[in-house]
């Protein structure tokens, strides 16, 4: 079934990743409407990746911690070196019956590709491309296979650019960018367990005062999740993700 | 034109305010509180036959709970985030590429007395929409915030062993408008106030809904009243009146479920009768001489009742599903929604109207799709429409009135 459902998804998104592509006619037109996006606010285009690297979901009940590593598309191909951790502060239902679960989660990454470039490069003078959140959610059984999650989350974005000289980039003249983000969001969700240490999930998280939206469904697994992370107002809209994970 | 989808947003707000599910967390005994969750999303690339092919999505989240304190006195609140982006609209109300946010926080106290509940409430709405991804969500020309109360009042009963209810409803809003501005009224007072920005669309919102839902059976009418504020109505001469601006809606609404076999249909009509004193004038070009105001093809000209209209709408929806007990059903709609305005005559394509029939717009939707069911709480489709927009109005410089339209999705669907 899983892999029936990621065939599926694997063709859905063909037409989404590469529609502007033939709209603008070729690749190069494409690549210069990107490149517009992106340099319009960099911080946001690069925060749409630290989502998909982001870890907003329970940990299953019984573990009391874990540690995840984003894949792709975060380390593979952004070179986003990565780590987000998660550790629960209260099970559910132990200080008294209703308590919800508490967990707290972290994370942070840093573009190595970035630091590894202005060594070997000329061109670019300095990069600086990293970013860091924490948040808390708390996390309700409602049946006995259904639980209820939402909470808070602060994330923040940094993406500094400085080139030795102008840059052509599809038609887009670049010599430097200073961007940063930061907001904190509303995160709400639900998760079911589809077999032995398998879990589908559905959230949504919402940034309070720049109204970044994103919605995602994720397959988890005992020590991978697949993803599919959708930014209805993001360059690109729908990312796939592949994350590896250690429950404690 | 701008004030006409302004009066689109306002029913779209309008729509959502009876969503509210009355009925979506039932009380259990055993439970003091019991939270609700609804998330749908949907994704997809629509290929125009006139423009850029692009894509869009939308999220609808309900976050819900009801707290019971007794057998007859409960609390419900609810939060709603909706988020549409773009899309194929029906002609006249949004364009392709608009994009729209919405927060509603309802707060409702809950009495049971025998058959009948109580159900006053407060609720709250921040609107805001946008053209393009690059523009400032709060700067939006039709971004609203309302505020209001609502009283219901629900007749539980059962009619030949079925249950039923009967909910009358009254809500009240005042609706702000705070970036709304009005580019006749700036162009005609550029000399005094070069800018008038923010208030011209502030009105008073009040609604009155008799609603029925029994056995799988849902029917509906609803009065809404709409009183501007600011906003006064354009007269024959072509500058504003002392009169203000009054927009009525009347909706009828008619629908069931039901499940035969394999087979499963949700069919629903609604027919609504919007009214309103506003004119319009309409200006070829940006400093356009005022000369003979009902000459149809001058650069200046007016048209008395510009925005009634009334409005069927008709949709089909069936679900095949693939065995008794299957996961997996064929799914299918139909859609159509005819727009017959009152008064406006439809225009040619240089902006001239013709006299002697009135716009009328027509839009149809057929989908085919394949629905799965994940699991107890989640639907997935896959779905491909196939749009067909037609109208007399042949002017389609800002918004396109006659296309065809693909559009291959991609929905989920969960519900506790």
């Amino acid at each position: 079934m899983r892999k029936f459902t990621a065939a599926l998804l694997a063709v859905s998104l063909v037409p989404f990743l590469f529609q502007n592509a033939v709209r603008a006619g070729s690749l190069e037109a494409k690549g210069g409407e990107i490149v517009a996006q992106i340099l319009t606010n960099p911080a946001a285009f690069f925060y749409e990746f630290q989502q998909d690297l982001e870890w907003t979901t329970p940990l299953p009940p019984g573990s009391w911690g874990g540690v995840q590593l984003g894949i792709f598309p975060v380390l593979l191909p952004m070179g986003y070196a990565n780590l987000s951790g998660k550790l629960r502060l209260h099970p559910e239902g132990r200080w008294f019956p209703g308590m919800p679960q508490v967990d707290v989660y972290g994370g942070y990454w840093k573009m190595l590709l970035a630091d590894m470039a202005v060594k070997q490069s000329d061109d670019i003078t300095s990069a600086d491309f990293h970013g860091q959140y924490v948040g808390l959610t708390l996390t309700t059984s409602v049946s006995p296979k259904v639980r209820l999650f939402g909470g808070w989350k602060y994330a923040r974005v940094r993406a500094n650019l400085q080139l030795s000289k102008q840059q052509d980039i599809f038609g887009t003249k670049v010599d430097s960018f200073s961007s940063g983000l930061e907001d904190h969001f509303l995160v709400a969700g639900i998760e079911y367990p589809t077999g032995l240490n398998k879990w589908w999930t559905m959230q949504f998280n919402y940034g309070l005062t720049q109204e970044l939206i994103s919605a995602k469904l994720g397959w988890s697994g005992q020590y991978f999740d697949l993803g599919l992370n959708v930014y209805p107002e993001g360059v690109l809209v729908i990312h796939p993700t592949w994350n590896f994970h250690v429950y404690f | 034109m701008k004030k006409l989808k302004s009066l689109v947003f306002l029913s779209a707000f309008c729509a959502l305010c009876p969503s509210v599910p009355v009925f979506s967390a039932p009380a259990e005994n055993s439970k003091v509180l019991t939270p609700y969750f609804n998330m749908s999303l949907s994704e997809m690339v629509n290929f125009p036959s006139q423009g850029n092919l692009f894509t869009g999505g939308n999220m609808d989240a309900d976050i819900g709970l009801l707290g019971t304190i007794n057998e007859t006195n409960s609390i419900f609140a609810l939060y709603n985030f909706r988020y549409l982006g773009p899309s194929f609209y029906p002609q006249d109300t949004r364009q392709f590429y608009d994009r729209s946010l919405s927060h509603y926080m309802n707060l409702e106290y809950r009495l049971k007395l025998g058959e009948f509940r109580f159900r006053p409430g407060v609720a709250m709405t921040i609107g805001k929409r946008r053209t393009g991804s690059n523009e400032d969500w709060d700067t939006g020309l039709y971004n609203m915030n309302s505020q209001g109360a609502a009283m219901a009042v629900d007749w539980l009963y059962e009619l030949g062993g079925k249950s039923g209810v009967i909910t009358a409803k009254y809500l009240f809003r005042a609706v702000e408008f705070p970036n709304y501005t009005d580019l006749l009224r700036e162009f005609q007072q550029a000399g005094s106030a070069s800018e008038l920005s923010g208030g011209l669309q502030n009105q008073n919102f009040g609604q009155f809904t008799l609603r029925s839902n029994w056995n799988n059976f849902t029917a509906g009418i609803s009065y809404a009243k709409m009183n501007y504020l600011n906003q006064t109505v354009i007269d024959n001469t072509g500058v504003y009146g002392d009169t203000r601006q009054k927009d009525t809606d009347v909706d009828f609404d008619f629908g069931f479920s039901a499940k035969w076999w394999i087979l499963e249909f949700y069919p629903n009509v609604e027919y609504s009768l919007y009214r309103s004193n506003q004119n319009f004038l309409r200006y070829k070009y940006f400093g356009a001489p005022v000369g003979n105001l009902t000459d149809p093809t001058a650069p200046v000209t007016f048209v008395n009742d510009d925005y009634s209209y009334n409005q069927l709408a008709l949709r089909v929806p069936i679900d095949i599903n693939l065995g008794v007990d299957a996961n997996w059903a064929v799914s299918g709609a139909v859609e159509l929604i005819r727009k017959n305005y009152l008064s406006r005559p439809p225009r040619d394509s240089d902006n001239n109207y013709r006299l002697g029939s009135t716009q009328n717009d027509f839009l149809t939707r057929f989908t085919v799709g394949l629905r799965k069911h994940l699991n107890e709480v989640a639907d997935m489709r896959f779905s491909y429409t196939f749009t067909v927009a037609e109208s007399n109005n042949h002017f389609e410089m800002y918004m396109p009135y006659n296309y065809t339209g693909h559009t291959l999705g991609l929905a989920y669907n969960i519900r506790y």
